[in-house]
């Protein structure tokens, strides 16, 4: 049932996140979370999503173990004649945006990125069926979370920059999706 | 007008009871939650957010979204992302010919399934 937010492992971001001592070491990430996150989130810039450590997990860890923001972007050609040329779709892509991702180094080795992407595909999917959504885009900031999303059929559809820009269509997150259950 | 459903049976059963104990019938208290989540929704289109703000103490307002209305938000508030046409072609080609969920992404799917 799309609509029961228990069918998610995260929660929205509280303000009091912000200051749950969360460090992925990597800085940016981390700086984003500790003092962006929250605000962007309140503003409707990007969503921000947190898996909490459960009651019955090892207490030692730390209470947010990872998180994730999500936004909505048109993906539009930066050059009209190549677009009209190659043909492209003359109207921009409604997309989904995994702008960061990122799991506390405390808590590494638990599959816990894989469960924040995956969750993050679940609720695109589940918002792909209310708002036009061809698929989900993420910005990868390092050559590991490129490989990460690449084990994960992301392709990279711009290499000559960082971040890379990396895409999965709807269609392929919905048939995991599906056959996941 | 009638409408049929199809709910989880925990939220059949919750409804059965606050219906009970309201006194209230199905009909009306379906009506009035869905006309709270038609207000809703319009207040979200408009750009605005829904909160809680309790009674008599200071405690922090507690916003309330699901996933609808988060999508909604979400697709109010679109960036303009201007990619090179190299790269929208290679999106657009996954489109017309998605393919196939590789190993572990099913795996994925299916560890961290609903």
């Amino acid at each position: 049932m799309a609509d029961d937010p228990s069918n998610y492992a995260t929660s929205p971001m509280e303000p009091a996140d912000a200051s749950s001592g969360f460090r992925s070491g990597t800085h940016p990430l981390d700086d984003y979370f500790r003092r962006h996150a929250a605000p962007n989130d309140a503003l409707g810039i990007g969503r921000a999503y947190v898996l909490r450590r459960a009651p019955e997990q090892d207490q030692t860890l730390p209470t947010v173990l990872g998180y994730y923001t999500l936004s909505m972007a048109f993906v539009a050609s930066s050059d009209i004649a190549e677009a009209i040329e190659r043909k492209l779709p003359k109207y921009p892509l409604p997309v989904a945006l995994i702008g960061r991702l990122a799991v506390d180094e405390r808590a590494r080795g638990r599959r816990l990125g894989e469960r924040l992407l995956v969750d993050a595909l679940h609720r695109i999917a589940d918002a792909a069926e209310i708002v036009g959504c061809v698929g989900a885009i993420v910005d990868a900031k390092t050559e590991a979370a490129e490989a990460f999303y690449v084990k994960y059929d992301f392709k990279t559809i711009q290499a000559d920059a960082w971040p890379r820009r990396m895409f999965l269509p709807m269609q392929t997150i919905r048939a995991a999706l599906d056959e996941g259950g | 007008m009638r409408f049929e459903a199809t709910i989880p049976d925990s939220r059949g059963a919750a409804v059965l009871q606050l219906a009970d104990e309201l006194g209230l019938s199905r009909s009306q208290l379906i009506d009035e939650a869905l006309a709270l989540f038609l207000k809703a929704v319009i207040e979200v289109r408009k750009g605005r957010r829904l909160v809680t703000i309790p009674g008599a103490s200071t405690e922090a307002a507690c916003e309330v979204s699901s996933p609808t209305l988060a999508a909604l938000e979400w697709a109010s508030r679109s960036e303009k992302l201007e990619l090179p046409s190299a790269a929208v072609e290679k999106m657009q080609q996954m489109m017309v010919q998605p393919p196939e969920p590789g190993k572990r992404l099913r795996a994925a799917a299916k560890r961290h399934g609903r």
